[in-house]
């Protein structure tokens, strides 16, 4: 079978590819060099600035705000209805231990994410993620 | 040359055929679906016919479609507002190209040009909506649209290229 547009038209357009000037390789690796840099640089400040906070409530009332941060830290929340033991590391939090018969908590895993919850229903426990400036706002209109 | 500052009846008719040639492109941009996450990303083919216009007549007829498409495709098919952001990044990727085409001698391909057009257009525009909606969290995706748009840059680049090699071989010009 005769295929005219491989030997025609399409090896006409491959030779033109080729002849791309030094320059314009030199622009397009730049740009690309510089556009992700940029975009690593910006990934890595997001991470940084942004800070989110993990509030402890117990019975709807708070009783702990955490910070989520790098180093690992264990926070002991001992109320009337049991005991967690929260576990932050690596800008996430986790319940490690529990004292309520089902360790739903413990089974959850980590959390890191604004608006992500751990619930632990018999020790009346609720652990949500809230970022810095939702705080501001609820001191705002307070 | 001298026959190039004078506006002849030929070369207004060829104004016009690229400024037709440039909306029915950007009509049809609208209908290709691009398959990327990042919202108002366009491959911009009706950059084809502003950068082939430039290539082969010059600068200022360049100039006189870039605009005409900027205004008429804002007119014609989208939103009034979509001119505050289009218009001067028409006008900064213009003389990005410009420059890149009639003032850096032999360096450049058209290949270059539309590329340093193509990211030009990208950050003037994006620049100007983060001023206008005064959220600058929108500079984040600006990185991830110049990468892309290297790649639409070099494909646009070749396309005029090819379509001025088709030009000067059939002698329409």
């Amino acid at each position: 079978m005769k295929c005219s547009l491989i030997n025609g038209k399409l090896l006409d357009v491959l030779r033109g590819i080729e002849d791309m000037k030094k320059w314009d390789m030199l622009i397009i690796f730049f740009v690309i060099l510089f556009n992700v840099f940029l975009a690593i640089s910006f990934a890595t400040n997001v991470n940084k600035t942004s800070n989110k906070k993990a509030i402890v409530r117990v019975d709807g009332n708070p009783v702990e705000e955490i910070l989520l941060q790098e180093d690992e830290k264990v926070y002991n929340i001992e109320t009337e209805y049991g005991k967690n033991v929260l576990l932050v590391i690596d800008r996430t939090i986790r319940v490690i231990e529990a004292s309520c018969p089902d360790k739903l908590d413990v089974k959850q895993g980590p959390i890191s994410k604004v608006g992500e919850r751990i619930i632990c229903l018999p020790n009346h426990l609720v652990i949500e993620i809230i970022s810095d400036e939702e705080v501001e706002l609820d001191g705002i209109s307070r | 040359m001298e026959y190039q500052d004078k506006i002849t009846t030929k070369k207004l008719l060829h104004i016009a055929l690229f400024s037709s040639i440039a909306l029915v492109l950007s009509y049809l941009e609208r209908f290709i679906f691009l398959p990327l996450p990042i919202p108002g990303l366009k491959l911009g083919i009706a950059n084809i016919a502003v950068l082939s216009c430039m290539i082969t007549i010059d600068f200022k007829s360049a100039a006189v479609v870039a605009i005409i498409k900027s205004l008429l495709s804002v007119f014609l098919f989208s939103k009034g507002s979509a001119l505050l952001y289009s218009l001067p990044a028409t006008i900064v990727s213009l003389f990005v190209m410009g420059f890149i085409i009639f003032k850096t001698g032999d360096r450049f391909s058209e290949v270059g040009a539309s590329v340093l057009g193509s990211v030009s257009f990208n950050m003037t525009q994006i620049i100007i909506a983060a001023n206008i909606i005064r959220d600058f969290s929108l500079l984040y995706i600006l990185p991830y649209m110049n990468i892309l748009s290297v790649f639409t840059g070099v494909f646009i680049g070749y396309a005029s290229k090819f379509l001025k090699e088709a030009i000067y071989k059939r002698g329409i010009l």
